[in-house]
């Protein structure tokens, strides 16, 4: 078993190694050891190749990986959660409350909360993390949250904000248009920041996954074995529920809205090292890092100088993985 | 080891809409293999929902080990008493030891699994003579294999009372005398075992004590011997001339 | 152990917020490269603003330290600008959307508009970015945070087009040209003025910009707007407070405009606008007032060539203000 952690690390450097040398400055692989040695006055290169590569290549990397990372575990714990393999982390209306932040800052015209700092990001991850709140309000039935009031609650949720947003954008200037561009962005505007942004909460999640692990085992067998197994089912949801927003929220506050990596990766993770989750888990944080880190290395030199939106990339991944899954049934 | 492991006294119990069962009192020793008879809606799981604390107690009360029930902290609880519930397997793919080892749980919550644990897992497969198929995928078990792995799981728990709420439905009828036959050979090693039946037949073949349930009420508790048909269509609103002729011709096979 | 869970829900939480206000603590970001002259929202570029700087769209003050010899332009208006400036030598990067003048073609392309690539920004070494109405805010932050001057045009009115060609002409060292072109505009949109203070009946306009449904134009505070306006119209959208609404055909039907633009390139334009159910009743058609331009990007593009826009539109609309006294 331990072989295929060595893999998907080897694929993890391969990716990391590619992505250093691709990018939409054409620099070659000689300028970029030599830049990648200048900190340690190894060499001497123009300020600007340091920028381009310290700066922005390698956070942007970073930041690609963790949001992978994010969305696989945020995928993995909605799937177990709702004991549904078609369960995407969005499904507590997340990308909907994302969405619906960005719409109000828009119609808002707040670019800006402080100086130097952009005000989508914000409000996308307290959006997100509000309609998660939502949700589990709505969805609690005596003091319990039945898992299928839950996600009837999140696709109300999902679709109520896509409406309140569509009617909001209406009420400012250019609103959709914008709300669009913001979705589609990827990591074109990663640096330093955003990886800071995404770290601490991926960081707390894997934290929380010591003691989540089994919890989420129990919680497929079913509401009642987990807890004649000494479960307590109710805060279990409640915590996986939070969890899985602010998983989400951060990854869609940092880099729009993307798709598949939530849904597919726990399923190629279940496939290779099984569904127990002190297994699962960290080979899908593994797995979905690397395959987005793979997308967004394409995003941005499959055409040289070309942005192409990160959440396309991905989306053309999804398509051989259910053909795949349509195959098998 | 003849010690009251299980005892229930005047215990009325149901949902915030009401009692469903009421009055209940009986007491289960270690050794015992019970079962518990009935119609539908009789209240035969929530009273086992109701020992774990899973419903609303109005009045009365469930001791184990003579302590109440309601003070004992979940996890304890959880390893003094195995639950099985009805619900149907999942389709992940958990392997059987997996499954199994989950039993640990009240043990052991965090990440890592400890060689105890696999000790007892170990055990408990064996237990059900499961031991060679331990790594195969749960979901691709046959319905008597996959009955006999939750059964290990429980064993796993340590518990030393078993509930079980119909562990042979949908199960072909060689696989409801093998479970059945399961459960008594741990009453027989010690263990107390309260299983919902929902076959009355199945229950006289191999429980030591049979409860009757009907409308939330314990009717009768009788030993499988003393069934007899009338009990049983007392019990059931049994319309006995529904029956063909020439049933009567031969007694004893399906209907005493 | 039930205490257990909760003390861990509460550091969970607690903690969770503690760093998530950690967030965005990195190095301060500078809006403008120099803090020594107050942001002025002037309506015509002051004559005492020092040589190579001016006040962009977005309020900032920028001033370049010499006349900047590595511009780029993230958008085809600030491209026409520069061009027309005369600094096209000293253009290095544009995007793919630049096509005008046609020498642009040889110049590093640095992606599209809504998406333009950071990292071939930089590899490029500006020493000013001019930027567009769409660019991506987050691109323009981290090039501030680089220290690479950003200058934001946005003009919503003909006169503010003006004013941004004044503005770009002073900031890259051309304010002779920049003076040359304005006046030269202005002295046509005065034309147009005094010419339409004469007219009494001001046809209605639809400058369609987008060949199918939904059909896209310009709506209230746009440039287009302005335009049609100058040249003698009424724009059926200019109550619309959008700036590129999509209309329905039935407010479209409604309005009823007496002249149609057919701002985009497409083969067989007008028989496909007449083709279209039901737009056969609309006066622009029954009068064969539809108008495909020599060049649409004139009408799309804020710069220098709205000269030609403004013209071509006015002759369309009021042939009768160009025809010559005997």
């Amino acid at each position: 078993m331990s072989w295929k952690y060595i893999l998907i690390i080897l694929v993890f450097l391969c990716f990391l190694l590619w992505g250093l040398f691709a990018g939409g400055a054409p620099l070659s692989y000689y300028t970029v050891l030599e830049t990648l040695g200048s900190p340690f006055g190894l060499a001497s290169v123009p300020p600007v190749y340091q920028s381009i590569i310290w700066e922005f290549r390698i956070p942007r990397m970073f930041t690609a990986f963790l949001t992978g990372s994010a969305l696989a575990l945020a995928g993995c714990i909605s799937q177990s959660l709702f004991r549904n393999p078609l369960a995407d982390p969005f499904i507590v209306g997340t990308s909907a409350g994302a969405n619906f932040g960005v719409t109000l800052a828009l119609v808002l015209n707040i670019i800006y909360l402080r100086p130097g700092l952009l005000a989508l990001p914000w409000f996308a991850f307290l959006g997100a993390v509000l309609v998660t709140v939502c949700v589990l309000l709505l969805g609690r039935k005596g003091g319990a949250l039945p898992v299928n009031t839950l996600l009837l609650a999140g696709i109300a949720a999902n679709y109520f904000f896509v409406s309140l947003s569509s009617l909001a954008a209406t009420l400012g200037r250019n609103v959709l248009h914008r709300s669009v561009l913001w979705s589609l962005e990827g990591f074109a505007g990663a640096n330093w920041d955003t990886f800071l942004a995404v770290l601490p909460l991926v960081l707390i999640a894997l934290l929380a996954l010591i003691f989540l692990a089994k919890p989420l085992d129990l919680m497929v067998l079913g509401d009642e074995s987990a807890m004649g197994l000494g479960l307590n089912v109710g805060q279990f949801k409640f915590i996986f529920t939070v969890i899985i927003g602010l998983l989400t929220g951060a990854a869609v506050s940092v880099s729009g809205l993307i798709g598949f990596v939530g849904l597919v990766v726990p399923h190629i993770a279940r496939m290779i090292v099984g569904a127990k989750h002190s297994r699962l888990l960290p080979f899908a944080f593994l797995t979905g890092g690397v395959l987005l880190l793979g997308a967004d290395n394409l995003a941005r030199s499959i055409i040289p100088g070309f942005e192409i939106p990160v959440a396309v990339i991905t989306a053309l991944m999804g398509v051989p993985f259910f053909l795949y899954l349509l195959r098998k049934e | 080891m003849m010690e009251k492991l299980l005892e229930i006294v005047e215990l009325t119990a149901g949902y915030d809409r009401g009692p469903v069962i009421r009055d209940i009192t009986f007491s289960l020793k270690s050794g015992e293999f019970a079962v518990l008879v009935g119609p539908n809606a009789s209240g035969k799981s929530t009273l086992l929902k109701a020992i774990l604390r899973m419903n609303k107690i109005f009045r009365g009360k469930a001791l184990f080990k003579g302590q109440d029930v309601s003070t004992i902290p979940r996890r304890k609880l959880a390893r003094e008493i195995a639950y099985l519930p009805q619900e149907n397997g999942h389709e992940f793919p958990f392997s059987l030891e997996e499954v199994v080892i989950m039993g640990r749980f009240p043990h052991n919550p965090l990440f890592f699994d400890t060689p105890l644990d696999r000790e007892k897992t170990e055990e408990a497969l064996r237990n059900v003579d499961l031991w060679e198929k331990r790594k195969e995928r749960f979901a691709t078990l046959s319905g008597g294999e996959k009955r006999r792995a939750v059964i290990a799981r429980a064993i796993a728990q340590g518990s030393e009372l078993f509930l079980l709420d119909e562990p042979t439905l949908h199960l072909d009828l060689n696989f409801q005398l093998e479970i059945s036959s399961l459960l008594r050979k741990l009453a027989e090693r010690g263990m107390a075992v309260l299983a919902v039946y929902h076959d009355l037949w199945l229950a006289t073949l191999f429980a030591h004590r049979i409860l009757a349930m009907k409308s939330g009420i314990l009717l009768q508790e009788f030993s499988p011997k003393d069934a007899t048909p009338n009990f049983a269509s007392e019990l059931y609103d049994l319309n006995l001339n529904l029956l063909p002729e020439d049933v009567h011709n031969y007694r004893g096979r399906f209907l005493w | 152990m039930q205490s257990f869970w909760k003390k861990f829900l509460v550091f969970f939480f607690v903690l969770a917020l503690l760093l998530a206000g950690c967030r965005e603590t990195g190095t301060p970001t500078p809006s403008t490269p120099s803090p020594s002259l107050s942001p002025t929202s002037t309506a015509t570029p002051s004559p005492n603003l020092p040589s190579f700087s001016a006040v962009d769209f977005w309020g900032n003050t920028i001033q370049l330290p010499q006349k900047p010899q590595r511009i780029i332009s993230l958008g085809p208006s600030a491209t026409e600008i520069a061009a027309a400036l005369g600094a096209m030598d000293r253009l290095v990067g544009v995007t793919t959307a630049d096509d005008y003048p046609p020498e642009v073609a040889n110049i590093e392309k640095v992606g599209g508009m809504d998406n333009p690539s950071l990292e071939k920004i930089l590899s490029l070494e500006p020493d000013l970015v001019l930027a567009v109405f769409g660019n991506p805010m987050t691109l323009i932050e981290n090039l501030k945070a680089q220290k690479v001057p950003v200058f934001g045009l946005n003009p919503q009115t003909v006169e503010e087009v003006l004013q941004d060609i004044g503005k770009v002409g002073n900031l890259i060292g051309e304010p002779e040209n920049a003076q040359k072109i304005t006046l030269d505009i202005q002295k046509t949109i005065d034309f147009l003025k005094s010419k339409r203070t004469e007219t009494s009946t001001l046809p209605k306009v639809y400058i369609e910009t987008w060949p199918q449904e939904p059909y896209y134009t310009f709506g209230a505070g746009t440039f287009g707007d302005d335009l049609i306006s100058l040249a003698g119209g009424e724009n059926i959208a200019s109550a619309i407070d959008e700036p590129y609404p999509a209309l329905s055909t039935d407010y479209i039907l409604f309005e009823n405009p007496d002249c149609i633009v057919l701002a985009y390139m497409v083969q067989d334009a007008q028989k496909s606008l007449e083709s279209r159910k039901g737009w056969q009743n609309i006066n622009a058609v029954i009068d064969n007032r539809i108008l495909v331009p020599k060049d649409p990007n004139v009408y799309l593009r804020p710069g220098p060539r709205i000269k030609e826009a403004l013209l071509e539109l006015a002759q369309f609309l009021h042939p009768e203000w160009f025809q010559v006294s005997p």
